[in-house]
């Protein structure tokens, strides 16, 4: 703290020292008068030219242009013009250039996320994204039936592929989860496994809405349709049996759980024991869901 | 910074050639500053003055006539005051070393002031600026340069020909004598 005393002390003597007002002003005149003889002809000297501007300009951005904040500058700009055009491909439909960079935008976006259930959330949205595209795109009235068509088409197929990856996903997770005895795990996938079902029903439910009203529309169409409504039935059924699984495990856990109060030696009191020890939530929860 | 910068590289380009009109805005600019730098090195008011002049005059000359690359005008300014101020000394080695109590008196012309307004002058005179006068030179340069001129260190290491380390160990020291100094100044007024 005394440092701090002594240097504000110090700063005090800015305003206290200064030159006479008087010797400024003459000791100027005299210094003018003598430098003029130099600067006689009028050729010696001239206003700023607009070169002198950009030549000082120039040394500058030579100087500095290494510095931290001109890098940090640029890095902002190109980060600005890439989230710029990131933002048009988002509202880019099927049959714009900028479409095939959304979806790749996308896989990026689900490589980067971590965690399985937000990746099958992820996909789920993708989904629903594709869902509100095929509304815009049947709500174009200045393109021909059939480029409608092809870009239903390619709608309807992505749908598809993020649908029944959803199903893989959680196949996959439920498999790995038989495995382990983790509950907190269990629970996870259970959770997951009641949003996909509730989702996977209601896009089923709105795409074949969207495209009943497609009259114009062949046959081709309606049979991608009918597959799409298909895989995301097939998703919500899926999700359901792992549902009706955790289910059947949790009731058999609680039967094992009471005989084990009277019988503490047999397996099932055993495996109850493990439960009850390993997470006691883990088990309420699961009721809860169930029920 | 950059707007300074900018300014001051336009400053430099005119001074180049020769524009009076750009001294008289360096002359405007620097003329305190480079003034109170110089103040506290030497005894007397008018030598202050002398050389303030000088250096303005000196870089007039330099800036128009140098092939080098003027990188920071205002430490140029600076190091241009120091290099007088050492010439100043050298050219009037033979006079006697002036004591921090003969300073006040001397501040002031003799000539031009009355008795009175010496003893006023000394009277005014803070105890920081007695203490500063005290200290060594090297350290005195460094306190100015960051506490009231309120220089970067890259900067003074500049001006001072040292490294940024050196520098900041001066003023680290600096500081540890001028509060050894306060505090003796201190104990001496209450006794």
């Amino acid at each position: 703290m005394e440092n701090n005393k002594v240097i504000k002390e110090f700063k005090n003597l800015k305003n206290q020292i200064y030159p006479r007002p008087e010797w400024v002003a003459l000791s100027r005149d005299i210094l003018l008068q003598q430098i003029s003889h130099a600067a006689k002809t009028p050729e010696n000297f001239h206003q700023p030219k607009a070169m002198d501007y950009v030549v000082a300009a120039a040394q500058i951005f030579r100087q500095s242009f290494f510095q931290p904040v001109v890098v940090m500058l640029l890095v902002f700009v190109s980060i600005l013009s890439s989230s710029l055009m990131i933002n048009a491909a988002f509202y880019s439909l099927p049959g714009e250039p900028l479409y095939r960079v959304k979806l790749a935008l996308e896989e990026t976006h689900l490589a980067l996320t971590p965690g399985e259930e937000q990746k099958v959330e992820l996909k789920i949205e993708f989904a629903q994204k594709r869902m509100a595209e095929l509304d815009k795109v049947v709500a174009q009235a200045d393109i021909t039936p059939e480029e409608k068509k092809k870009k239903i088409e390619v709608l309807v197929r992505e749908f598809k592929n993020n649908v029944s990856s959803v199903s893989d996903r959680l196949a996959k997770i439920n498999e790995s989860n038989k495995q382990s005895v983790n509950a907190a795990q269990k629970e996870l996938t259970l959770k997951m496994a009641v949003t996909v079902e509730q989702k996977a029903q209601d896009l089923a439910k709105s795409i074949d809405e969207k495209t009943s009203g497609l009259e114009q529309e062949n046959i081709e169409v309606k049979q991608i349709v009918a597959e799409a409504v298909e895989t995301a039935q097939a998703t919500s059924v899926s999700a359901q049996e792992i549902i009706d699984e955790a289910k059947a495990e949790t009731e058999i856990k609680i039967e094992g759980q009471i005989q084990g109060v009277s019988t503490p030696d047999s397996e099932a009191g055993d495996s109850a024991g493990d439960v009850a020890t390993s997470s006691d939530n883990g088990t309420e929860t699961t009721q809860e869901f169930v029920n | 910074m950059k707007p300074l910068n900018f300014e001051e590289n336009l400053l430099l380009l005119r001074l180049k050639r020769k524009d009076p009109e750009a001294f008289a805005k360096l002359y405007d600019l620097y003329v305190t500053p480079i003034y109170r730098f110089i103040y506290f090195k030497v005894p007397t008011r008018q030598d202050a003055e002398d050389l303030t002049s000088e250096v303005f005059l000196k870089i007039w000359q330099y800036v128009s006539e140098t092939e080098d690359i003027i990188e920071n005008l205002r430490a140029l300014l600076y190091r241009s005051a120091r290099n007088l101020v050492i010439d100043f000394y050298r050219r009037n080695a033979n006079k006697e070393i002036i004591s921090a109590d003969q300073v006040s008196f001397i501040l002031e012309d003799d000539r031009q002031q009355s008795l009175l307004s010496q003893v006023e002058t000394k009277l005014e005179m803070k105890n920081i600026e007695l203490i500063l006068r005290q200290m060594k030179d090297e350290y005195r340069e460094v306190i100015i340069l960051r506490f009231i001129e309120e220089l970067p260190i890259s900067e003074m290491a500049k001006i001072l020909d040292k490294s940024k380390g050196s520098v900041r160990v001066l003023l680290h020291r600096a500081l540890k004598v001028a509060k050894s100094l306060l505090a003796k100044d201190g104990k001496q007024q209450s006794d």
